[in-house]
């Protein structure tokens, strides 16, 4: 058997159109030797969904610049809830106010990482919290 | 969920399952292995396609329209995108999909990125099996997408039906066309970006130094993609009718088996070439007591 790798989904929800943020950390993960995938921006939920599934990810990040973050995310997690995804680890980034990050966390994103974090804490955290399949 | 029973979910066509199973592939998981015995014997419908050519040609965007002609026609379209892996640090990252995102909610696409991890001829090694499982999953057309080295990258026109070699207007001169390689292995040379300036030009030298069917399209504007799909299917039902395709299929088959075999000698000669004597023998080298070859030749018996 091959070595397990684990995979990645950079994703763009909505309708902002700067995607420094996500390819930033794209080339982070691709270089810490996850296999990285990025959906491109103006991305829907069922986009999301849909190549999450397809490509079979053990990681989603989610990046959202233009304030409708709350309203995606929520969609983007119960579609996985409806389409049987498990084991997914989700993670956040983006301009994102403190008070919202509680009830991110609720939906099942386990971190939010703010506009500042270092590339790197965001690879240790999916290294120590991803289920390889 | 067990390697069988994937199989069992992916012959009633669910999507998580095949992900899963070519995840499972991919890993050259044995138990998912043995398990593609029961997909083999449901395979043979689907019309397999290499897409390969140099990087930034549009192997990607063509293959994005082309799948639009596909499911113009109610047809299933498998994709397959290769990748390379870093050399370095293993990590890769998987950017054909993105030209292709606008299928991503049609039920009758399923498009899968892959990356070569190390693979020797730089496609993947669970290729051949993914496309078992895209196969019985009921796709009618698949699609592999190379990662693009360009000139010597053969081993996709051995693992499908009919390839095609997509170059830019810019690919060089009749020199260049001129050269072994992928243009002898392949059935279909397409000039993809013919919308820029030369095109014309490229068409013509092309046409003059092949004998090849050749043909100029363009994915950004749209033009002449329909005519290519005409005449992949011409080919293929040319290639059905003289049971050329009953070779190559075999082919397929015994380029499999080879490859599969010939991974399995490379990872023991890895394991040889860790060995500690290995390292004494570069040591003489570094202090001008033997040369290289003298070095390979000792080392030669030891194989």
């Amino acid at each position: 058997m091959q070595a397990k790798k684990i995979k990645a989904l950079i994703a763009k929800p909505g309708l902002d159109g700067h995607d420094r943020g996500a390819i930033a950390v794209s080339q982070a993960l691709r270089d810490a030797g996850m296999e990285v995938l990025y959906t491109g921006i103006r991305q829907t939920p069922q986009h999301i969904v849909e190549t999450a599934i397809q490509e079979d990810v053990d990681v989603l990040g989610l990046s959202c610049l233009s304030g409708a973050h709350m309203s995606l995310f929520k969609e983007v997690t119960s579609l996985l809830k409806k389409n049987k995804v498990k084991g997914l680890l989700i993670f956040a980034g983006g301009i994102i106010p403190d008070d919202d990050i509680p009830k991110i966390k609720k939906m099942g994103i386990k971190q939010v990482f703010p506009p500042g974090s270092p590339l790197s804490e965001i690879v240790s955290f999916i290294q120590k919290s991803a289920q390889k399949k | 969920m067990t390697p069988k029973q994937l199989t069992q979910k992916i012959l009633k066509k669910d999507r998580l399952s095949l992900a899963r199973f070519i995840t499972l592939l991919e890993n050259r998981d044995t138990k998912a292995i043995e398990a593609l015995g029961d997909l083999y014997p449901k395979t043979g419908k689907a019309i397999r396609i290499g897409i390969t050519g140099p990087q930034g040609v549009g192997k990607s965007s063509l293959l994005n329209q082309l799948i639009k002609e596909v499911t113009k026609q109610k047809k299933k379209v498998g994709v397959l995108a290769i990748d390379p892996s870093s050399a370095l640090h293993g990590g890769a990252f998987l950017g054909d999909r993105i030209r292709m995102q606008s299928h991503t909610l049609n039920k009758n696409v399923f498009i899968r990125s892959m990356a070569t991890r190390h693979n020797h001829k730089g496609l993947s090694s669970a290729l051949h099996d993914a496309m078992t499982a895209l196969d019985a999953f009921g796709c009618d057309v698949i699609f592999i997408e190379t990662i693009g080295i360009g000139q010597d990258e053969i081993a996709i026109s051995q693992l499908t039906d009919l390839s095609m070699l997509v170059l830019s207007p810019d690919f060089g001169d009749k020199f260049q066309a001129l050269k072994s390689g992928l243009t002898e292995t392949c059935d279909l040379l397409v000039v993809n970006k013919i919308d820029l300036p030369k095109s014309k030009q490229a068409l013509a030298t092309l046409k003059e130094m092949t004998y090849l069917p050749v043909l100029g399209v363009s994915s950004k504007k749209g033009t002449q993609i329909s005519v290519l799909y005409k005449k992949i299917i011409q080919q293929y039902d040319a290639l059905k009718k003289s049971k050329v395709l009953d070779f190559r299929r075999t082919n397929q088959q015994k380029a499999a088996i080879r490859e599969k075999l010939e991974e399995t000698l490379l990872s023991n000669f890895n394991q040889f070439w860790k060995d500690k004597k290995i390292q004494l023998e570069i040591d003489r080298l570094l202090q001008k007591k033997k040369n290289p070859n003298q070095i390979t030749k000792k080392l030669s018996t030891k194989l």
